[in-house]
């Protein structure tokens, strides 16, 4: 008798709750379609329904389309070969070298320019950025902004008058090239100057609205300090990182560029290519400490960049997770 | 009282009634494709496309997140 009522009551519980689970399944992929192609849908919404909703603009690598609204340092920075979608040769294994990587920062850690010429490297012609799968699209289609607050140091002054200026366009530069890589726009919202940059002296300089500062300094790396590049990894992401730029004197057109790129991509768990034989260092990533031919540098191994857009999704998640504390900005 | 009509089986109401009367035939397919396929995929579309819209308006919101999170994990990911 017992089990005779349990039996019908699991029957009438799952007639009950069966449709509803499917219900609820239903809404659920179709919320998840949305959010993944949530600019088309606002668009279609927008546009087709003629619902009053505001679609949020897609970032192109080139930021601005008006020339009318574009300031000397965007032209400048728009009409540069950096800003194009960078064309990477990878290596295979019979074809010597390229000469243009050949050596590394003076870093205990990263082999000498000999062992990289060691290793004959026939170079493939591949087109930049590689298609993703799936999940990694998902993730680089997600909107991300990520904001920047730089401090420079009276070196870096001394060596660019228009500190201001360069600071705006290696931030522009580096922008581009990631979203281009990874679909994420980086944002300056704040530019200081502060007389010397040492290791840790930017926690008192944390500006609470970036999610980054970056103290930019026009000195070399420290290659007393094998781990330096470890040293600069101050906390999470959202938590308020902060890294350290160094100026690399192998790439002088854009001296903080390349380590600009490499010191924002280990705050999303990019890391270090430190053997020269490996593709990744022999193309160029710059991941590695490869010295590359300018214009050939603005490349990241997909090992890499998938680590990135894997974080990045994650960090889109996490920022909104909370809607007290949901930040607009993060998805725009 | 009791009825005199029994409920035919789930099995035989799944299907299209035969029938040899072509009137009563065509009705009853137009019932059936109207009960059974119409009016239950307009309500699986209406609850899909408002789950759409949600998403795409509330990508932020704690059902978002948690829902991206578990379709995530059964697709495999991290």
């Amino acid at each position: 008798m017992a089990s005779s009522r349990a039996r019908l009551m699991i029957k009438l519980t799952s007639l009950l709750v069966t449709p509803l689970l499917v219900v609820v399944a239903i809404f659920a992929w179709g919320a998840y379609v949305g959010q993944v192609h949530r600019h088309d849908v606002l668009s279609f919404e927008r546009d087709w329904l003629r619902m009053d909703i505001d679609v949020p603009e897609i970032q192109e690598p080139v930021a601005k389309d008006d020339p009318s609204d574009q300031t000397d340092v965007d032209r400048e920075v728009s009409a540069a070969p950096v800003v194009q979608a960078p064309q990477h040769v990878l290596p295979s294994p019979s074809v010597p070298v390229s000469p243009s990587v050949t050596s590394a920062l003076p870093n205990p850690a990263t082999p000498t320019p000999d062992q990289a010429a060691q290793t004959p490297q026939p170079p493939i012609e591949a087109s930049a950025p590689e298609p993703l799968p799936s999940d990694l699209a998902a993730s680089f289609a997600m909107p991300f902004t990520l904001q920047l607050a730089v401090i420079v140091d009276d070196e870096l002054v001394e060596g660019h008058h228009d500190w201001i200026d360069y600071v705006q366009s290696t931030v522009h530069q580096a922008s581009a090239i990631y979203q281009t890589q990874f679909g994420i726009r980086l944002e300056l919202i704040a530019v200081a100057r502060r007389p010397t940059i040492t290791e840790g002296s930017s926690t008192d300089e944390r500006r609470a609205d970036a999610d980054v500062l970056v103290a930019m300094t026009q000195r070399p790396p420290d290659s007393s300090r094998p781990e330096h590049g470890e040293l600069h990894r101050r906390g999470e992401l959202s938590g308020g990182a902060e890294v350290v730029v160094y100026a690399d004197p192998q790439h002088p057109a854009a001296p903080h560029l390349r380590t600009l790129l490499r010191e924002l991509a280990r705050q999303f768990g990019a890391l270090d290519v430190t053997d020269s034989r490996a593709p990744a260092w022999q193309a160029g990533s710059w991941m590695s400490y490869a010295v590359v031919a300018e214009g050939r540098d603005r490349w990241i191994d997909p090992e890499n960049r998938r680590r990135v857009l894997e974080h990045k999704g994650k960090l889109v998640m996490r920022d909104t997770s909370s809607p007290t504390s949901s930040n607009p900005r993060k998805q725009r | 009282m009791p009825s005199n009509t029994t409920p035919s089986p789930p099995s035989a109401r799944a299907r299209p009634p035969a029938n040899d009367n072509p009137q009563a035939s065509a009705s009853s397919w137009r019932a059936w494709v109207l009960g059974w396929v119409i009016i239950p995929g307009a309500v699986a579309g209406t609850v899909f496309l408002a789950g759409v819209h949600y998403g795409a308006t509330h990508p932020d919101a704690w059902l978002m997140t948690t829902l991206v999170d578990v379709i995530d994990w059964l697709r495999g990911g991290s």
